[in-house]
Order: C-alpha cells, then structure tokens, then sequence
C-alpha cells in the first residue's frame, strides 16, 4: 500500500481494492478534517488525470453514454446530475473550466469523488498501476498547491 | 578542485565521451536494444571517466525518459514537464515550449486555480464525503450490469402479434364453420332422436 496518500486519496483506493476497513477508517479520518486537509486538491487531481487517461480521444456521445452508464448502476440515478456530470467530464478533457465555473463548489467536489472512484473502478489497475496513478494525484496537486 | 586547465581538459573530454556515447547509442539501437536503459548499460562501457558524471547523468535522464514514455501510455502527465526535468538533470536549457505546450500550461494553471478555490469555499466535508460515499457504497456493493450488457428478456422482446392476414380469417372461418355445422348437426340428430322416441310413446298409450 502506498504510504503518505491523503485521506481520501487512502479511501478511493481501499474502495478500488474492496478493502472495505481500511475505506471506511480513511472517510472517518477526513470527515476530522476541512475538505482542504483530508484531500480535496487530490481529489480534484486525481479527477482530471482519470478522466483526461479515460476520455483523451472521446467524443461528446461517448461521454453521454458513459454518464448514462454510471446513471444506470445506481440504486437512485438521480443521485448523479447527468449534466452536471458531463460538464465536468468536458471541463477536464476539453478544457472547457467555464462550464463548471458557476457550480456549486460541494457539488463540484462531491461529483469528482464519485466518478473518480467509477472511473478507477472500470480501469481495473493493478496495485502498481493504482499506487503510480495515486502517486502522480498526488504530485499534481501539490504543483497546484505550490502555484498558489 | 583542479585549475582551469584541469576543468577544461576534463570539460573536452566529458564532450568527447558524450560524442562517444551517441555513437555507440545509435549502434546499440540499431543493434536491436530495446530500452533507454540497455543503451544506458552498453554506453557506460565507453565512459572513460567511469563512473563519471556524464554517464550517470545520462542514465538517470534515459531512466525518466522511460518513466515518462511509461506514463504517457497510462495517459497521465504530459511529456513536456518530464523533459523540462531532464533538462533541469542534465544541465542543458529546456526547449522553448510550443504553442501547445503553452496552451496546456495555460489550462494546467486555470485548473489548479479552479480546484484551489473549489477546496477553500467546500467547508462542509460531510455534505461532500457523505454522499459521495453513499454512491461509492451503491457502485462498490451493487454491481448492475451497463446497458451494454443488459439482455431483454425474450418474454418482452418477442414480436408483439400482428394483424391477421387474409389467409389466417379464410382458415379460421372455415374451422369454425366446420364445428358449429358439426355441433349444429348433433343437436339435430339428437333433438330427431327424443321427437321419435316421444312418437313412440305416444303411440303405444
């Protein structure tokens, strides 16, 4: 397992690997903590690197669908705002920010946690693989945390 | 330290040992090495300054540069800030970036803005986390299958029952012809029966 992951960087990746303790040990951890300290800018990274490796030569229909998708596997669809959802999806790979500029910041982030987590969830990434990917969460969002 | 002639000499040579090593780089390449790293190992072996400098620097930029091929395959990070390290390692000036390269770090620069402000105004971590983990909860223990996979079941994708055609009223007509003409001839050869057997009886009172 890879050390020195924020709280909720440990969560996402305990709740890939099915590690259903460590997960919830992690939520309870940054549920202490500002959405800052327990994670959030990692959150926002690792967000867009998942969607930039998932989407990086989709087309809008693709997105569509892939939301619809996500949409479809759950107990109550409209937990998740399929526009909403979309938006944000194009904001990363399309570099369309203005799209999700005027969101709510709570939902913002709580959307990049969920379809993180769908989009780690349908990559299947080794342990190497997810410890790299969390890695490099990691190191972007602290060059944003630096830019400041 | 030596003096400035020592340093210089050492300079030349360090330049003729890097000439050397992309000699022999190209031969190992064309030789059939696959990776960064087997050049890295067979140049080593020209260094005359072992282990110098040159080399080492040479074989951690090969290591990065493969670290960076490696990630752009999983789609990560872009290519750029791993040669800006290289270059950084190696002593040389970076390359100016192009006009892509500049729009990416334009966005890079927009998102970590984005996401900065997003964390500071998200004070409420239980609204996000609590949620969020909810439907993490409903993806994680739930597994439906995608609509891609979903099958109708063949009781609602059979073919609905469509209009009869002319053929299908001309049988149907005739067998229900044919049976009423049939019932209609028991009853007669019954009700034919029961008058007869009533004639005979009348008869013999």
């Amino acid at each position: 397992m890879t050390t020195g992951l924020s709280n909720v960087l440990t969560y996402l990746r305990a709740m890939v690997r099915g590690e259903f303790d460590i997960a919830k040990e992690a939520l309870r951890k940054a549920n202490e903590k500002s959405w800052e300290d327990a994670g959030g800018l990692q959150v926002g990274a690792a967000f867009y690197l998942a969607a930039r490796r998932r989407f990086v030569n989709a087309d809008l229909a693709e997105i569509v669908t892939w939301v619809a998708d996500l949409r479809a596997q759950l107990a109550e669809a409209d937990d998740v705002d399929p526009l909403k959802a979309e938006h944000l999806i194009r904001a990363m790979v399309y570099q369309q920010l203005e799209l999700v500029e005027d969101m709510d910041p709570h939902e913002v982030a709580q959307l990049e946690l969920v379809l993180t987590y769908r989009l780690l969830q349908e990559w299947e990434p080794s342990d190497e693989e997810l410890d790299r990917f969390l890695a490099e969460a990691e190191t972007l969002a602290a060059d944003w945390k630096q830019d400041d | 330290m030596g003096n400035i002639g020592e340093i210089a000499a050492e300079l030349g040579a360090a330049a003729t040992d890097v000439e050397a090593t992309r000699v022999v780089a190209l031969d190992a390449m064309r030789d059939g090495q696959r990776t960064a790293q087997d050049v890295a190992h067979v140049t080593a072996g020209t260094n005359r300054s072992e282990p110098g400098a040159v080399i080492k620097r040479l074989h951690a930029a090969c290591a990065r540069l493969e670290e960076a091929v490696r990630l752009m395959g999983a789609g990560t990070r872009a290519i750029s800030d791993y040669l800006a390290q290289i270059a950084a390692d190696i002593g040389v000036e970076a390359l100016a970036p192009t006009s892509e390269q500049s729009s990416d770090r334009g966005f890079g620069s927009r998102l970590g803005r984005f996401h900065r402000e997003l964390t500071r105004r998200s004070e409420d971590v239980f609204d996000i986390t609590g949620k969020g983990a909810k439907i993490i909860d409903d993806l994680a223990n739930q597994p439906r299958p995608t609509i891609a996979e979903v099958r109708v079941p063949e009781t609602i994708s059979a073919p609905p029952p469509q209009n009869p055609g002319a053929d299908q009223v001309a049988t149907a007509t005739l067998v229900v012809g044919i049976l009423l003409a049939t019932g209609l001839e028991k009853t007669y050869n019954t009700m034919k029966r029961i008058w007869r057997r009533r004639r005979r009886d009348d008869r013999a009172e």
